[in-house]
């Protein structure tokens, strides 16, 4: 019987024969004395019959268990996806095949099905190999794995998992793994042949993200070594040419999607404002259009909220003037930075009619390209397409990457508009011309490999042994000038050394999962006595944002970020805010209160925990110097700075600051908390918006730079500038001559006793009444080592409405005999008031005073 | 006619014949100068908003390539990279290599696709006329002679009423009875209108005016004068309008010492000699022209 059903591979149809067989199949899978008659599944020669048999039986072919109810009735909704249909044409391809590439929309199931497929013809577990399935995105590697470990009526982890950066969730047990296609890259690391894996499908291909091009070219190089490697290239759009082509004309296997013809509009003429026009097309898609679901396209999470709350405002109003009319809404956003749990919200029912038999209700999906193809909305019938979206964007020549809003290509543009032809018949409103849509939009969206910087890459690149990276057989080659950036980074950082070679420096810093500059500051870090801390800070800046600021308490979101921030930099704000966020147990509410996001600080902390066994792998310090010493936070800085030397800008005698090298004008982000301008600052981000910021910033030396980065910071060979000739000069001076840079370089001195004096200049306004200024002196650390008040009301007396210059002295009596020369002091003055509503308030102003220690 | 036509026609397609033409003169007014010698002035004092100096040096960055000299460039190179082969599979279609990195461009804040180019491509300060928009350079100077032709004919005619009036005043009295020179008699407020000079049909001022003048005088009909007046004074309007001019005005310096220019008569003629800077407008800046 087995063996008539492997001869039998024709394309089935249902006949009487066929209903027969399948009514024994149903009497073999529910009696389990029969189990034995089950077909024996050979890898690579399966049937869909015989898979199918398998997948009614009684019990779990993966884990011996009987199938739960709850699995058969996904099963049942399994058989009615598109893709269900071309099963044995799948087999059959791949049999034959080594390689396939296969285009389905979204919703035809292929995400889900085709591994499975995969997973009862190739039998990956009885050759202790898995199959991989890559995503591009983490949330999507998660989802769907818990969706496939449902269907395959498995616990998830076990027989199906998924693997994302910072999260493993897989066992030995595991046969079927998600991914994002980062991960995969990693493991190919220590995997150069992927030999875990009999099959790898790598999904989303159509997205072109960096690790996925860069999994290509590496797979098309592995099969040829591989011959037993099976590879499924799956892809959204039509454009399948072009990957068939570069693998060695692959065959295409099509799933027709389920869609209804979409009819588009277009405007008459271009819009000035394409916010409002969407708004105004929802709108009148609300009043005049047939019940249905309505999608909107637009760039950004403020942007998205403010176009959900204008829509609300705007129908309120319209239910106001005419509520027998007018039906409700509900606009729901949709971005990738959303908690799940809100993300969930897409998929609830449109609003019932507010009374029986009246209009009825409208759900509106205001969304980022995240509903483009990589999720299925049902019920949208309109679609609205301004035509853009956020695209990431380098260039190698500034150093500049950032999120620009940008036209949307053509395909781009088609797969919106299908979007709305899902459950029946629907109609796209682009917001712009039919000419623009000819001639303003591109055929295809750039690659991202076009589009980024390519540090982490060539690094991980040299890591698996490939070192031709001048002919790497890109799909689409990157701009030469953005390898040259990337290179140049590394051999600066120690990376590689001259001829293109990787140096073990360089070999640790593949290791991890981060931006070469947070490797090499990591990697330095114990040097400086504070890899503790720096790890700390990269785990933040790995993790989403933490602040939140919601638009309707901002003054409230500063000032509980205030408390928090560090006068020397937004870094070590970060430092002080995860050290808070231990220090109060990871308390959710405690997270609330102090306008931050508890789930960034929870992953934030499980980043660090990944790090730091890293570290302990790699044999690399996890060490601190104590908080009370004088430099606890220079040291950090100066560790910082060993792997952001090349992100530095100078304040101009003009005020504002120029980047290192590259000479472009920047400003401090407004998110910066520096309220002073140092002479020099790192950034973690250049970015480009109405302005051009640095963003993430901390004060650095400039003697640390030439001390750290010699080869970098050569002045023989550096562009004309004002930050050359004040290098120059610090260096004219010899190595000393300056503060001090990690600890090697301390002057030790005896500070017997030190007077600083001034006075202070106060200028209250009239209906501010003062109550009392008190002034704080600290060492460059924290700590306090004097308090003074100079000044207290006395019995309802007010300080007089005019500037007043309060003079105050201190004397430093043995200031420690560790202070470097010179001593940097801070002035911390306190000004006391009691407003109008006898609330008091505390005022800040710092003060910093160089003072020379006498020896 | 063709080109290589025969020698003895005069080619006017030949450098020659420009050359004959003597070039304009630069005037160059004392205004237009001043206004550029503030102009350079402000230029200097001036410091352009940062968003200009960050534009100004993004786009410089974003031309400027990665040359030869950066480490980057010479690892590549090293690794076997030439500029003219690109990167990536040698087998692969020159056009789908990218050469440059893709363009930055910075949008206007939610500005709808194709309303408009994306973000001005430069400053107010620093815009130029489009080609479609922009004058050509030889209709501007032609356009600033023919207004400033019109206007110096009407000021002419303007004066020589003025002198003309003035000296028949001055010969009233001193008994002379009728000269050409005088103003021919006119009704009273009929050459108000055309005291501001050059008005908004000043195409036709000038003709209309010497045309008018022309006829009043040839419609004069004087009781006492005599033939020989009558055709001076025919002759006399014949005359080009500066030509008249010149003639009032010598004879007003010549006969009564009055300077037209001066507004004033002299006592002797030294006094007129000395103290009276010249003949004619131009030795008296700015004279009349208020």
């Amino acid at each position: 019987m087995a063996d008539e059903r492997v001869v039998d591979d024709r394309p089935r149809k249902k006949t009487k024969v066929d209903k027969k067989r399948q009514a024994d199949d149903a009497e073999v899978a529910a009696n389990p004395y029969l189990a034995h008659m089950l077909p024996t599944l050979v890898p690579g020669k399966t049937t869909s019959q015989q898979a199918e048999a398998h997948e009614n039986a009684a019990t779990n072919l993966y884990t011996g268990r009987p199938f739960t109810q709850k699995y058969r009735d996904i099963l049942k909704t399994r058989r009615n996806l598109p893709v269900h249909k071309q099963r044995d044409e799948f087999l059959a391809l791949l049999h034959k095949h080594q390689t396939i590439i296969l285009v389905g929309e979204t919703g035809s199931g292929k995400t889900t099905q085709i591994p499975q497929f995969l997973l009862y013809d190739d039998q990956p577990q009885t050759k202790g190999r898995m199959i991989a399935c890559t995503q591009p995105r983490r949330v999507a590697a998660m989802s769907v794995a818990k969706r496939v470990a449902d269907e395959l009526d498995v616990n998830l982890g076990d027989e199906v998992g998924y693997s994302i950066r910072f999260e493993d969730c897989t066992s030995n047990r595991t046969s079927l793994k998600y991914m994002t296609d980062g991960m995969l890259l990693r493991e190919a690391m220590t995997d150069p042949r992927l030999e875990r894996y009999s099959a790898i499908i790598l999904d989303e291909a159509h997205e072109r993200t960096l690790s996925t091009d860069i999994l290509m070219g590496l797979i098309k190089e592995i099969c040829k070594n591989r011959p037993d490697l099976k590879v499924i290239v799956m892809s959204a759009t039509l454009d399948a040419g072009k990957f068939q082509k570069y693998f060695n004309d692959a065959p295409l296997l099509v799933v027709p999607g389920r869609t209804y013809p979409v009819e588009i509009y277009y405007t008459p003429e271009p819009e000035r404002d394409y916010l409002e026009a969407a708004i105004r097309t929802v709108l009148q898609i609300h009043t005049c259009e047939e019940p249905g679901d309505i999608l909107v396209f637009l760039t950004g999470e403020e942007e998205i909220e403010d176009a959900c709350r204008k829509i609300r405002n705007e129908v309120d109003a319209l239910i106001r003037a005419s509520p027998t009319q007018v039906g409700d809404v509900s606009a729901v956003p949709l971005y990738s930075s959303l908690p799940p749990a809100q993300q969930q919200r897409i998929f609830g029912p449109a609003p019932p009619p507010r009374t029986p038999g009246g209009p009825p209700g409208r759900k509106i999906v205001v969304s980022t390209t995240l509903a483009e193809t990589s999720l299925t909305i049902d019920g949208i019938v309109y679609v609205i397409d301004p035509g853009f979206s956020k695209q990431k964007v380098y260039n190698p020549r500034i150093r500049v990457e950032s999120l620009l809003v940008s036209p949307i290509s053509k395909a781009s543009a088609q797969q919106r508009s299908g979007r709305a032809g899902r459950t029946r018949p629907g109609k796209c409103f682009r917001l712009y011309t039919e000419k623009s849509f000819m001639k303003d939009l591109q055929e295809q969206t750039y690659p991202e490999i076009l589009r980024t910087n390519l540090g982490t890459v060539v690094l991980q690149l040299k890591k698996l042994g490939i070192d031709d990276l001048v002919h790497f057989d890109f799909m689409d080659p990157p701009a030469p000038e953005t390898l040259i950036r990337a290179l140049e980074l590394l051999n600066y950082l120690g990376a590689l050394d001259d001829d293109g070679n990787m140096t073990p420096t360089g070999d640790s810093m593949a290791e991890f999962p981060l931006d070469p500059q947070f490797c090499k500051a990591l990697l330095s870090s114990p040097q400086h006595r504070c890899s503790n801390e720096v790890l700390s800070i990269i785990a933040m800046l790995s993790a989403p944002n933490a602040f939140l600021r919601p638009p309707d308490q901002r003054r409230q979101a500063d000032e509980a970020r205030a408390q928090f921030e560090h006068e020397d930099g937004d870094h070590l704000t970060m430092l002080n805010v995860f050290h808070a966020y231990k220090e109060n147990e990871h308390d959710p509410q405690w997270c609330y209160n102090n306008y931050l996001n508890a789930r960034s600080l929870k992953n934030a902390d499980n980043v660090r925990t990944q790090l730091a066994r890293i570290m302990e792998r790699r044999q690399i310090q996890l060490v601190s110097t104590p908080f009370e010493s004088k430099s606890f936070y220079t040291n950090i800085r100066t560790a910082l700075t060993a792997g952001f030397f090349m992100q530095v800008a100078h304040l101009e005698r003009s005020g504002h600051y120029l980047t290192s090298k590259d000479n472009q004008v920047v400003q401090l982000h407004p998110s910066c908390g520096l309220d002073s301008k140092p002479d020099w600052v790192i950034y973690n981000e250049f970015v480009l918006t109405s302005k051009n910021y640095i963003r993430t910033c901390t004060a650095v030396k400039p003697e640390w730079l030439l001390e750290l980065a010699p080869a970098y910071y050569d002045l023989k060979n550096f562009p004309k500038c004002e930050a050359k000739r004040v290098l120059e000069r610090i260096a004219a001076r010899g190595p000393g001559g300056g503060g001090a840079a990690g600890s090697k370089r301390r002057t030790s001195v005896h500070a017997r006793s030190t007077t600083i004096s001034g006075s202070l200049v106060i200028a209250p306004t009239a209906h501010v009444l003062v109550d009392r200024v008190s002034v704080t002196a600290k060492l460059s650390h924290n700590e306090a080592i004097m308090r003074e008040t100079l000044y207290a009301r006395e019995g309802g007396q007010t300080m007089a409405p005019a500037r007043r210059a309060l003079p105050f002295e201190f004397v430093l009596n043995g200031v420690g005999t560790e202070a470097t020369l010179p001593v940097r002091v801070v002035l911390n003055a306190v000004v006391e008031r009691v407003g109008k509503t006898a609330e008091p308030l505390v005022l800040e102003k710092e003060v910093a005073i160089e003072a020379a220690c006498e020896r | 006619m063709t080109a290589g036509g025969s020698d003895s026609e005069e080619d006017y397609m030949s450098e020659a014949l420009l050359q004959t033409l003597a070039p304009q003169p630069e005037t160059v007014k004392y205004s237009e100068r001043r206004r550029q010698t503030v102009q350079e002035q402000a230029k200097k004092g001036y410091t352009k908003p940062i968003w200009e100096q960050e534009r100004e040096r993004r786009e410089e960055g974003l031309a400027a390539e990665i040359g030869a000299e950066n480490k980057g460039f010479q690892m590549l190179a090293k690794m076997g990279f030439k500029k003219e082969e690109g990167l990536g599979n040698p087998d692969l279609p020159d056009d789908a290599r990218l050469r440059a990195p893709i363009e930055v461009v910075l949008r206007e804040r939610k500005r709808g696709l194709g309303h408009s180019p994306p973000l001005a491509p430069s400053s107010k300060r620093a815009r130029t006329p489009s080609p479609d928009t922009a004058v050509p350079e030889q209709l501007t100077t032609d356009f600033r002679l023919q207004k400033r032709q019109r206007l110096t004919e009407a000021k002419t005619l303007k004066t020589l009423r003025k002198a003309r009036r003035i000296c028949e005043t001055l010969d009233e009295a001193t008994g002379i009875q009728r000269h050409m020179l005088w103003l021919p008699d006119e009704k009273p407020g009929k050459d108000v209108e055309d005291e501001g000079g050059e008005s908004g049909h000043g195409e036709t001022t000038l003709e209309r005016l010497i045309e008018r003048e022309n006829h009043e005088e040839i419609d004069q009909e004087q009781p006492d004068a005599t033939e020989d007046l009558w055709q001076e004074v025919d002759q006399f309007a014949e005359l080009e309008p500066p030509v008249q001019l010149a003639a009032v005005t010598s004879y007003l310096r010549e006969l009564h010492r009055y300077c037209i220019w001066c507004g004033a008569a002299y006592q002797t003629s030294e006094e007129l000699r000395d103290i009276c800077p010249g003949e004619t407008e131009e030795d008296h800046e700015g004279g009349l022209d208020d």
